[in-house]
């Protein structure tokens, strides 16, 4: 009752508000092509994530089955390189970059008090871009000589011998980058003129402040791979040669090029989970962050060494002895702000009164697994250790550990606190349990025995091994088999929470400790919120 | 135009120029690293 009064107050205010769009929810298949409605739009940023979650994950299925056992049992290896390759495309481009968008769409004007995005229309293209990208993208598997292979870095030459997907890959990777920089924008545009009078930078919650920052990473460093698959391009199909040695070109420049973009990238992928990790933390530690502006400069700070380490990642290919020393060092000094992130996680849990809802636990795991995945980064970042473990399955497990039971973890933790906001029900409480502890365990079965392995030498991208390498194997396949099969557990919970269940109140985690203007809305909130801007004490 | 629409949309003109000098600026820096 008192829902559907607020509901209707909102609606009042949205009719005289100085809106030009509909002023209540269109229905069918219009609301969401046509929407402009920032809740709408972020759901369908986390529904496309979801399936592209599933559609890399069994791409991923089938890599560790193919890798059960040494020889060639299911795919031929121009295929198993395609599934590496595309794997790593739809995981970064479709499942974890379109959740986080989809989380700052839902979230950003909720906590900042804004009635919408800034740019709402362009907010509508910078969602549908993505299903034209990777119908595209995912359309390459069945054109002549399959899907891009040479893995998702493009490295040319070898990318320039891709078959037709070549320039499907490009124009794909073109789509999604528009995409993202528009996102960004709106991102960008929305924190800096539509916060609720009050609501000063400082006070904004962390999460948005992970996000303003990641916006500006995206705005410099997606037009730079742009600019460097449109080099790919014109190598490719007008005759340049940026690349190509033969004409005075230099592959190498390719690779400095990317990994500007690339280590900028991954960052990307991290910062906003950093953000949901400092909410998720002191609303179930019943204490306010520990040292939040220190948070906001240590996120800034990891921004800012962002674009001075990329040189980490080509250490074997041939660098001045100067610039190793340099990239090894920047990339060193990136534990200082990290570990500042770490302390501080920690210090609030500390004398605080905890309690283990899934959202909780899914951010200690992170807490603890992240951490694993930091530790293994700086192993790599040494020069003479690097040049043993580059190109090996170690690689593999430190990007994974940090991917997976950091950003992915940190998005389902996420998904856990916000749902019932989302939704107005509470989930399956005991589901999201079996769903966490069977992730939380197979993450580690899945992915620390690749360590071993690649700290003897097994290396990364193949689709047949050593046979002394198949016990470590066959356990990390095992390990993916039901970290994979119990993702399904989070489609069934969220599909049931989406249907009815327990009615969420407004605060939703009412014996913990929520902050922030999301929890003043009711669950779920009207289709139009803040119409009239909240005052910030 | 209403002045906060007008700051919303030379806010998002600004952004839009940055990423367009990236993607310019590192074309135009390979093609120098080429000459």
């Amino acid at each position: 009752m008192a829902q559907d009064l607020a509901h209707d107050a909102s609606q009042e205010h949205g009719l005289d508000a100085s809106h030009d769009h509909a002023d209540h929810a269109p229905t069918g298949i219009k609301r969401w092509l046509f929407s402009t409605n920032h809740k709408d739009i972020g759901t369908m940023y986390l529904v496309f994530s979801l399936i592209m979650f599933f559609i890399g994950g069994s791409m991923a299925m089938v890599i560790r089955a193919e890798l059960y056992e040494p020889g060639l049992q299911l795919v031929d290896p121009e295929r198993f390189n395609q599934m590496t390759t595309m794997h790593a495309l739809v995981m970064i481009f479709g499942a974890v970059m379109p959740a986080f968008v989809g989380l700052a769409n839902w979230m950003v004007p909720l906590q900042i008090g804004a009635p919408d995005m800034a740019l709402p229309r362009m907010n509508n293209l910078s969602f549908w871009l993505l299903p034209f990208a990777f119908t595209l993208l995912l359309g390459t598997f069945f054109m002549p000589g399959g899907a891009p292979a040479a893995g998702w870095t493009m490295y040319p030459p070898l990318v320039l011998q891709t078959g037709d997907a070549m320039p499907m890959l490009i124009f794909a990777v073109h789509l999604m980058g528009a995409s993202s920089i528009m996102g960004a924008i709106n991102i960008i545009v929305t924190m800096m003129n539509m916060r609720a009078p009050g609501m000063n930078l400082l006070k904004m919650p962390l999460f948005c402040w992970s996000w303003l920052i990641t916006a500006y990473l995206l705005i410099a460093v997606m037009p730079v791979l742009a600019g460097a698959v449109t080099m790919l391009l014109t190598d490719h199909f007008f005759g340049t040669s940026f690349f190509n040695a033969a004409g005075g070109g230099d592959p190498l420049m390719f690779e400095h090029v990317f990994w500007f973009f690339g280590h900028p990238e991954v960052y990307i992928m991290i910062l906003p989970a950093f953000g949901i990790i400092s909410e998720i933390l002191p609303t179930f530690a019943r204490k306010p962050l520990f040292g939040a502006t220190s948070m906001i400069y240590a996120i800034a700070s990891i921004a800012f060494l962002s674009f001075i380490v990329w040189g980490h990642h080509m250490f074997v290919d041939g660098m001045p002895m100067a610039a190793q020393l340099f990239f090894m060092m920047s990339t060193m000094l990136i534990a200082v702000p990290t570990g500042v992130k770490v302390f501080n996680w920690t210090a609030t849990l500390w004398r605080g009164s905890i309690s283990f809802e899934p959202p909780m636990l899914f951010a200690l795991a992170f807490l603890f697994l992240f951490s694993i995945g930091g530790f293994s980064g700086l192993m790599l970042a040494l020069v003479p250790v690097d040049f043993q473990y580059n190109n090996t399955y170690f690689v593999v497990a430190h990007f994974h550990y940090v991917l997976v039971p950091g950003a992915i973890f940190a998005i389902m933790g996420a998904v856990y606190y916000w749902l019932p906001k989302w939704t107005g029900h509470m989930y399956n409480m005991a589901l999201a349990k079996w769903h966490f502890w069977l992730s939380a365990i197979f993450v580690n079965v899945l992915f620390f025995p690749q360590h071993f392995l690649g700290l003897a030498g097994m290396p990364r991208r193949i689709p047949d091994y050593a046979v002394q390498f198949t016990d470590w194997n066959r356990v990390s396949s095992i390990g993916g088999f039901v970290f994979g099969a119990s993702q399904i557990l989070f489609v069934i919970l969220i599909v049931q929470c989406v249907r009815g269940g327990k009615r969420a109140s407004a605060a939703v985690w009412d014996g913990a400790l929520p902050t922030g203007l999301e929890w003043t809305l009711p669950s779920p909130p009207p289709f139009h919120t803040f119409t009239v801007a909240p005052e910030i004490k | 135009m209403p002045a906060r629409r007008r700051l919303i949309r030379n806010r998002a003109l600004t952004l839009m120029c940055v990423a367009l000098a990236f993607y310019f600026g590192f074309i135009a820096l390979s093609i120098f690293h080429h000459h």
